[in-house]
């Protein structure tokens, strides 16, 4: 679906330093259709520029994007068919309806003239608009207004949503109703391209990642085998009814076990093995008389993952 | 899609512009206001008949000019803010990314922005018109004017939507200033600028719209002859080619030509990314300058100018010898001048367009030839303009004094001159500062202050000698040269073209370095991240 080759985005440094920033540092990677990709990384990461250059709006110093084989510079009016793009800060016109809002955003992108009444009132239908249809946008709230963003993006029905920070400023109902509409977009075969600063959201919809940092990519891949890479070991945690066993001590003479600490009521340790081997050690631990009331793993979440990519503790 | 009747600019416009309340309330205000001016001035004891209008005829002329001030001005305001303030929102990127062209979106925005002035004048037409018929200004007439105001207000409306896609955030009040500015100085008749006794400069009345006016207030016999033809309509008649032409056919020809030059940049730069804005490639802003200059050429009276007439004043005979041949040069030169500053400005390389050479063309875009940017263009065009110049006079001029030479080293030192500023402007305009070109503008300023003062103190511009010294670091000395001048010191003026060329070798030799330092730049050799992309 995108495809980004040797993309390069240069600035100056502020006035007055020698130098130059890159905002995106010849990046080349790939996005397959039906992915939603999810772009991570700190404020001034290039994570902005990489996305307004995917849709045209920003010229690469060097190199090139495709959307759909498409080059989006050398033709930009074809390639905008195929995407819908929402920014991080935006206004709507609030001086127009809901319905003229969408109404003309579908003349501008030229669908047929017969079909644009009934996609206008589809959109306004799964954005959860009906009853604001015909008010004025300044007196829609913050959601609603971003739910309309939405809408405006997919009203030309294009195969790939590039949205930066969507999430951005939104109240939790919103962002699970937000959350909850991405999904649904995304069921019905849409590719997505988004940026987020909250973490556990991205996680929780996106189905690749990319870890960017000073305009290069630190990581990138399907979701699962990046949060799995750089983990030669998976940590676990024993949490036990009674306080009495010593049980941080037992497992540092366990072979395969390190990093044994000792918490509240519970245990955590690192285990380097195969699940026969684990199961072994659980086995044990229970015969051994230590009072066990549950056995967990501690799975690696995207923050600490981002955490540790970007500290360099995972090169 | 129809680039008029379904342009969804145009139609979002309307629709946010002419809601119904606001178009009531335009209609009730203009419906008082015409009510208001008939009364006052039919009721009046004024006798217009001596500006050639009834009472009725004034009212037409008072409500043109109100619609004038109203689709000109603030039509112009609103396409000024047009795109500028949709920046500022955040909802201008979300135009650029749709299917739109840049053609159907500056024509959207073109008759979109202003529809309300649109308006406006549309509701104060009944008033206008029945004044016209009461005032029996003929039909014909009246079709023109206002054929002539919509055609005059798009190339103002369109000029002010460059302007609104070209200047940056929190630039607007600099905009309408200039905008105002600019309304005013084309609203005055050149016809009047006359530079010597030798006659006007240009045989060209106002180009403002606001000339229409003044048109239609013209004795009633010129009114009354308007059937016969249009050469005859009005007494205002501008020289083209030595030929009178009507002001109303000229003034169509400038509105179209320049409403498609402005319409031209807009188109090239509106879906653009602005630190990649470039008004005009080179070869367009060339023809864009060289049309300015040939406009200069053909409405120059070059016959009138150089005719000998002896004029009999009360009992005394007075003999006009014509213009002097260097008057008409220098006086040509000077105003082709900031025409070629203008295509200097627009040709400059900014530094996002310098990388992208550079990323481009590698060493090539940071060698010599590159280094002598925008020269090539400038003097090119400062040499064709001469040649025309000097061409004309040599044709037009009367028998008498008349050097080549010193014709031939005025074109030659302007272009210098030129290429010399410019060199340092393009220097200048690499450096990373905040706003390169107007501290390049304001040390020039100050160093020709500084520098002329200091020749003034010294006496230098009183004596041949001295104004010869001058010239290797103010140029515009050149100007003053005459025959006699050149006679005594010709050595030292070539000498001083010399140095001239030797000042803009030194602006050469440092755009060339500054070039050197973005291919040497560290930032475009990091290590590259195509390992990372195979995990993808």
């Amino acid at each position: 679906m995108i495809r980004l080759d040797n993309l390069t985005k240069q600035y100056d440094l502020p006035s007055g330093k020698a130098g130059a920033i890159l905002a995106a540092d010849r990046l080349t990677f790939e996005v397959p259709d039906g992915e939603i990709f999810g772009l991570v990384g700190p404020n001034g990461a290039g994570k902005t520029t990489t996305l307004k250059m995917i849709c045209g709006l920003h010229a690469p110093t060097a190199g090139r994007v495709t959307v759909n084989g498409i080059d989006v510079q050398r033709e930009p009016e074809e390639a905008q068919r195929h995407i819908g793009y929402l920014a991080d800060f935006f206004s709507l016109y609030d001086d127009l309806k809901v319905w003229e809002y969408l109404d003309y955003f579908a003349h501008a992108y030229k669908m047929d003239e017969g079909t644009i009444r009934g996609r206008v009132d589809e959109v306004i239908g799964l954005m959860n608009l009906e009853s604001k249809r015909d008010q004025l946008i300044s007196g829609l709230s913050r959601g609603m207004k971003q739910r309309l963003g939405i809408g405006r993006a997919i009203i030309h029905d294009p195969p790939l949503l590039v949205l930066d920070e969507p999430a951005a400023g939104l109240d939790p109902k919103a962002r699970v109703e937000l959350k909850a509409l991405l999904k649904e977009l995304h069921a019905q075969g849409r590719t997505i391209f988004i940026t987020s600063h909250i973490l556990a959201d991205l996680e929780e919809i996106c189905t690749s990642i990319a870890i960017m940092e000073k305009g290069r990519l630190l990581r990138i891949g399907k979701l699962e085998e990046v949060m799995r890479e750089g983990k030669s070991v998976r940590r676990f945690r024993v949490r036990l009814a009674a306080a009495g066993f010593a049980l941080a001590e037992w497992l540092a003479a366990r072979s395969g076990v390190s990093e044994a600490v000792e918490e509240t009521m519970a245990v955590r340790f690192a285990f380097a093995g195969d699940d026969l081997i684990l199961a072994e050690l659980l086995r044990e631990i229970v015969t051994a008389g230590a009072p066990v009331c549950g056995f967990e793993e501690v799975t690696e979440t995207l923050e600490r993952l981002y955490s540790r990519v970007s500290s360099g503790e995972v090169m | 899609m129809s680039l008029l009747f379904s342009n969804p600019e145009i139609i979002r416009n309307a629709r946010i512009q002419l809601r119904a309340g606001r178009m009531i309330a335009a209609a009730v205000i203009c419906a008082a206001v015409s009510i208001t001016t008939w009364a006052s001035i039919v009721h009046t004891d004024i006798d217009f008949s001596v500006n050639g209008l009834h009472k009725a005829g004034a009212v037409f002329g008072f409500v043109l000019n109100v619609q004038i001030a109203v689709l000109l001005i603030c039509g112009g305001f609103y396409c000024l803010q047009a795109v500028h303030r949709e920046k500022e929102l955040n909802t201008f990127d979300f135009q650029r990314v749709t299917r739109l062209t840049s053609l159907e979106m500056a024509i959207g925005k073109l008759f979109g922005a202003p529809i309300l002035a649109y308006f406006v004048t549309l509701c104060l037409m009944p008033v206008a018109l029945i004044g016209a018929i009461r005032g029996h200004v003929p039909l014909g007439i009246v079709l023109e004017t206002y054929v002539l105001l919509v055609l005059g207000s798009i190339a103002y409306h369109a000029l002010a939507l460059l302007a609104s896609v070209l200047l940056g955030r929190g630039s607007i009040a600099v905009s309408v200033l200039l905008f105002l500015g600019l309304v005013g100085i084309s609203s005055l008749d050149l016809f009047d600028v006359t530079i010597s006794w030798s006659g006007p400069f240009l045989h060209l009345h106002a180009v403002s719209p606001f000339v229409l006016g003044d048109l239609i207030a013209q004795p009633p016999s010129v009114i009354e002859r308007a059937s016969t033809g249009l050469a005859q309509s009005y007494s205002w008649t501008d020289l083209f080619l030595g030929k009178a032409v009507p002001h109303s056919l000229v003034l169509t020809g400038l509105y179209v030509t320049f409403t498609c030059w402005f319409l031209l940049a807009i188109t090239r730069n509106l879906k653009r990314d602005p630190s990649v804005y470039e008004i005009y490639s080179p070869i367009q802003a060339f023809l864009v300058v060289s049309y300015m200059n040939l406009l200069l050429l053909v409405f120059n009276p070059w016959a009138e100018r150089f005719r000998v007439s002896d004029v009999t004043i009360g009992d005394k005979k007075y003999h006009f010898p014509g213009a002097s041949p260097y008057a008409v040069e220098q006086g040509l030169l000077a105003a082709s001048l900031w025409l070629f500053a203008i295509l200097a400005v627009i040709l400059l390389r900014n530094r996002e367009r310098v990388r992208r050479r550079v990323r481009e063309f590698g060493g090539r875009a940071a060698g010599w030839w590159a280094a002598m940017w925008p020269v090539p263009y400038l003097v090119g065009g400062i040499a064709l303009f001469g040649s025309a110049v000097i061409g004309l006079i040599s044709h037009y001029r009367n028998p008498g004094y008349w050097n080549l030479r010193l014709a031939i080293f005025e074109v030659a030192f302007v272009a210098t001159w030129l290429a010399r500023d410019a060199l340092y402007f393009q220097w200048m305009n690499l450096r990373r500062v905040r706003h390169p070109l107007a501290s390049a503008a304001l040390y020039l300023v100050i160093f020709y202050v500084c520098t002329s003062i200091v020749f003034g103190a010294l006496n230098f511009y009183h004596n041949s000698h001295g104004a010869a010294l001058t010239a290797i670091v103010l140029p515009w000395s050149a100007f003053f040269l005459s025959p006699w001048t050149w006679s005594l010191e010709a050595r030292l003026f070539v000498g001083a073209l010399v140095l001239q060329c030797v000042e803009a070798s030194v602006f050469v030799w440092l755009h060339q370095r500054k070039l050197r330092e973005f291919l040497d730049a560290p930032s475009t050799a990091v290590a590259p991240t195509e390992e990372i992309a195979q995990h993808a």
